[in-house]
């Protein structure tokens, strides 16, 4: 295994010649071709020959920006015109996306080589990579245990050094508790922050585009060329930030002031291995920082509420899939029903059909105001006590996950128990907030995370308090098998 | 300490009539009868009882468009139970007078101009259909 090194280390190098982007790229095709963690789904020699030869004329040309000639994978449910795109489902093994997602073409932009796309739950709807048409995915850690999800394939390919970065998308939890369970740095910026143009939608009011790197400068980096207004998203946020603008040329904003981080008791209640959140608290009181106790007493309420609004948004997205325009179609149709009911019927997964049925009873005659509308109602309640919560202080720190990574099969028959691996990134979802997963530690040398929430669009203090406790610790350093990520070059 | 949640009148929502908490009773020999917040605040785990609702699996599946053969439907079913039986944990929560909130950041939506924007990508577009002629997308004959 060649050395791990940050995706800035690997930008210097581009930068300062000693390799070229399309030996980088050859590079990670020879170890994707070596993988065993089932990480991807698509690998995309050719395109990516292609993306780096490019990026090398640029750099040529004299265009130096840090992301330029930089292989990336993305999640696959992102939309890549000419190449697979499966949102890890049957219902789209033959899909050939006909246009490029806003963040794929943001990226493109920046010059960035798509290597590939990763694997995950099918539409995004799981919490350990085990709903996945196309095969579980082992965490580097330990492969009898999950990587998590749903963007299990992007965070499996980071921690195995197969990328330097990759992109996530999180509804309910799937860049935050991966990256937590993979011992990397996960960040699910504001809703609205990045476009969800292209990205096949989930739970339209909860899914976010975001990043998997090895650590918070990696992020930024990452966020900065992801990020901004899209008129082809209707929720897309129109922002002038100037630290965002600085991003790519400065890295992240220093923080310069004691912040003041509430430790919301309801996510310590049920925590058994405590010792890791506890030494991220000392470290940032050493710091300067100062920790007070705050509560947000609905916390308990968000994640039914969240598969009462997850469930009926799918209900409603996944209804275009009906064997016509796109995706899979059954054989020999007796009927346009029968079209649909066959093609939905074969083309979708256990755990997309629960939802779906979850979604159609809730949106059904007579249990909408009883449903849909009292989750909605607990949606407010629980922003509301966040809003009272950065009333006082300025961000959150949390576990970001309830265990460790769990042996492959453990859950997967007891969707209750699956759901509430969500427990600590749910509500954040339904506030729309920005949080970040960061490695803090690790529980029978499984890594863990801990969880940094902001007020909306403040991911500049996430990012600034991440790097802080980054540049303090090095739990985002390490790697299976005792490799260490290694922040310069090492040709 | 478990609070059991039982359905009683489950009749009331299918009749239209606005459900209220009491369509869920607690076990109340646990809890404070003035407080069905507590459920959900306090620092105990909710378990549920079974529901003792039966779901018409074969009408939300048509619904949905789905079908599920003798073995599947079955733990479809159970599984829609023991799922419904944890989202109603939610019935507990006092949420009298709180306006819904379904946007995250309770943003308004954004109007486009109405002008055209988009080119015809017919081609394009059908490229990824799995029957097409002439232009048109092919199902099964309708009318006879």
């Amino acid at each position: 295994m060649p050395a791990i090194t940050t995706l800035r280390a690997m930008s210097s190098a581009l930068r300062n010649r000693e390799i070229s982007s399309v030996e980088l790229t050859e590079e990670h095709l020879a170890n994707i071709a070596k993988d065993e963690t089932n990480s991807f789904i698509t690998v995309a020699k050719e395109r990516a020959l292609e993306q780096a030869n490019q990026a090398q004329r640029r750099r040529e040309q004299g265009e130096h920006h840090p992301l330029l000639g930089v292989p990336l994978a993305h999640k696959d449910i992102f939309c890549t015109q000419g190449l697979a795109t499966t949102c890890g489902s049957r219902m789209l093994a033959n899909f050939i996306a006909p246009y490029d997602a806003h963040v794929v073409t943001r990226l493109n932009q920046a010059g960035m080589v798509t290597i590939g796309k990763t694997n995950m739950d099918e539409f995004a709807m799981g919490s350990s990579n085990e709903s996945s048409h196309f095969g579980p995915v082992s965490n580097p850690w330990n492969t009898d245990t999950v990587p998590g999800g749903s963007s299990g394939g992007s965070a499996a390919a980071v921690a195995a050094g197969l990328v330097t970065c990759a992109t996530g998308t999180d509804t309910g939890g799937s860049i935050r508790q991966p990256a937590a369970l993979c011992g990397i740095t996960g960040l699910k910026p504001t809703y609205g922050r990045i476009s969800r143009y292209g990205m096949i939608a989930f739970a339209s009011s909860l899914d976010q585009a975001g990043t998997m790197t090895c650590d918070a400068e990696d992020a930024a980096l990452m966020l900065s060329a992801m990020a901004g207004f899209d008129d082809k998203d209707s929720t897309s946020a129109q922002r002038q930030d100037a630290w965002l603008a600085d991003l790519a040329e400065h890295g992240i904003p220093k923080l310069n002031r004691s912040l003041k981080i509430g430790l919301p008791k309801e996510y310590y209640a049920d925590l058994s291995n405590g010792g890791a959140i506890e030494a991220v608290q000392e470290t940032l009181a050493e710091q300067g920082h100062k920790l007070v106790d705050v509560s947000l007493p609905h916390t308990q309420a968000a994640i039914p509420a969240y598969y009462v609004i997850a469930g009926a948004e799918a209900s409603t997205n996944l209804s275009r899939y009906d064997g016509v325009r796109f995706g899979h179609r059954c054989e020999n149709p007796q009927s346009l029903n029968d079209l649909y009911t066959r093609s939905r019927s074969e083309g979708f997964g256990d755990e997309v059909k629960r939802r779906i049925l979850t979604g159609t009873y809730t949106l059904s005659v007579g249990y909408f105001d009883a449903y849909y509308i009292k989750a909605q109602q607990i949606r407010r309640l629980i922003a509301d006590d966040f809003s009272k919560a950065f009333a006082d202080v300025d961000v959150l720190l949390t576990p970001t996950s309830p265990t460790p990574a769990f042996r492959k099969g453990q859950l997967s028959s007891d969707p209750i128990a699956m759901y509430q691996q969500d427990l600590y990134t749910v509500p954040t979802s339904l506030a729309g907030l920005p949080a970040l997963s960061m490695p803090c530690g690790f529980v029978n040398g499984l890594p863990i995370g801990a969880q940094l929430i902001a007020p909306a669009f403040r991911e500049d203090v996430l990012l600034g308090l991440a790097a802080a406790y980054q540049q303090h610790s090095d739990w985002h350093l390490q790697r299976p098998n005792g490799v260490r990520v290694s922040q310069e070059w090492e040709a | 300490m478990l609070i059991t949640l039982h359905f009683v009148a489950l009749m009331d929502i299918r009749s239209g009539n606005r459900p209220t908490a009491a369509i869920l009773h607690c076990n109340f020999s646990i809890l404070q009868l003035h407080s069905p917040l507590s459920c959900l605040t306090d620092p105990i785990k909710i378990t549920m009882s079974e529901t003792k609702q039966s779901i018409d699996l074969p009408h939300l599946a048509n619904l949905a468009r789905l079908i599920f053969d003798h073995d599947s439907s079955e733990s479809a079913r159970a599984d829609l139970e023991k799922i419904i039986a944890m989202i109603d944990a939610m019935q507990t929560v006092d949420t009298e007078g709180v306006q819904p909130l379904s946007h995250p950041l309770d943003g308004a939506q954004r109007l486009r101009q109405d002008i055209i924007s988009e080119t015809e990508q017919r081609e394009n577009f059908q490229s990824a259909a799995p029957a097409t002629s002439d232009g048109y997308y092919l199902v099964p004959r309708v009318v006879e």
